[in-house]
């Protein structure tokens, strides 16, 4: 699966598309487990948040059960 | 779409965000709309004579620089030996008004009441903006930023177009000459200071609010 659109001012994929399909996991089940609402994470998975916080970051991985390098990735610019 | 913020309140529909200045703004705008009723429909039909309108008389101020002045004493009778009284400004009435004079009257007054009237509902529509897209949007500053230029540059004009029209009514009333440009002038300078600070405030305001919103953008897109 292709790794969400970066936004203009960043090069920075996220991959929770990737580690939600691995673990069979919804959206709607890691917005239940992290406490963070769909439509965030909606605008995390699709790259169009700006900024990630580390209290989020945290959850996120304790949910997936990863390490912050599996869910971002910097993109080299062409 | 604006993301949302899980952990920010929700201050747009925080009416108590804008208070007291809301509940200020709203009285006076009930107020205002109350009084100008009533004088409208005395100055119309009753036998007083306000804004130029109505069948009484038609009065407005006048600096008394280069009007002559015949009263010996000064405007003021009965003083007490070794004291003299003097003022800028006389009120000079036309008792049996002609419509320019009338038209005079009513420029020299109605523009103030008009300038208080438009700030205020700028106010009105400053704080239903932060009340809607919240305190740091750049509406909001762009709205601050308005009201400032708004203050200054209406009093001005206001104060110099009062002033330009106290000059014609009074040139109607006495046979010298009314120094309209110097009478312009002297009143645009004496009103300058208190809107230029105010609008200095406000302009200083709208830079802050305008930070703000590109902080508060940023917060916004903060998972």
């Amino acid at each position: 699966m292709a790794a969400a659109e970066p936004g203009p001012e960043h090069a920075i994929d996220i991959h929770l598309d990737e580690l939600l399909a691995a673990r069979g996991m919804t959206l709607t089940q890691l917005s239940e487990q992290v406490g963070v609402t769909i439509v965030n994470l909606s605008i995390l998975k699709n790259g169009r948040a700006k900024a990630i916080r580390f209290s989020t970051l945290t959850r996120l991985c304790e949910a997936l059960g990863c390490q912050p390098g599996d869910l971002l990735s910097w993109r080299k610019g062409d | 779409m604006r993301p949302d913020l899980d952990a920010a309140p929700d201050q747009s529909t925080d009416r108590k965000l804008t208070a007291p200045l809301g509940g200020a703004v709203k009285f006076i705008l009930i107020v205002a709309a109350a009084l100008l009723a009533v004088v409208l429909i005395f100055a119309v039909f009753g036998q007083i004579g306000l804004f130029g309108l109505g069948s009484g008389r038609a009065c407005a101020g006048a600096r008394t620089n280069g009007i002559a002045v015949t009263a010996a004493a000064g405007p003021l009778a009965h003083l007490k030996p070794g004291a003299t009284s003097g003022g800028g400004q006389i009120l000079l009435c036309a008792s049996h008004p002609t419509t320019a004079q009338r038209l005079l009257v009513s420029l020299t007054q109605v523009p103030e009441i008009a300038l208080y009237l438009a700030i205020v509902l700028l106010l009105a529509q400053l704080l239903r903006g932060i009340r809607t897209a919240g305190p740091f949007a750049v509406t909001v500053a762009r709205r601050l930023r308005f009201l400032g230029w708004f203050v200054l540059a209406g009093s001005l004009v206001v104060a110099v177009g009062q002033s330009v029209a106290q000059s014609a009514f009074a040139s109607t009333m006495v046979t010298g000459r009314v120094p309209a440009v110097s009478n312009a002038v002297n009143a645009g300078i004496a009103v300058l200071f208190v809107p230029l600070l105010i609008a200095c405030g406000l302009l200083t305001l709208a830079r802050v609010i305008r930070v703000g919103a590109r902080m508060s953008d940023d917060l916004a897109g903060t998972v």
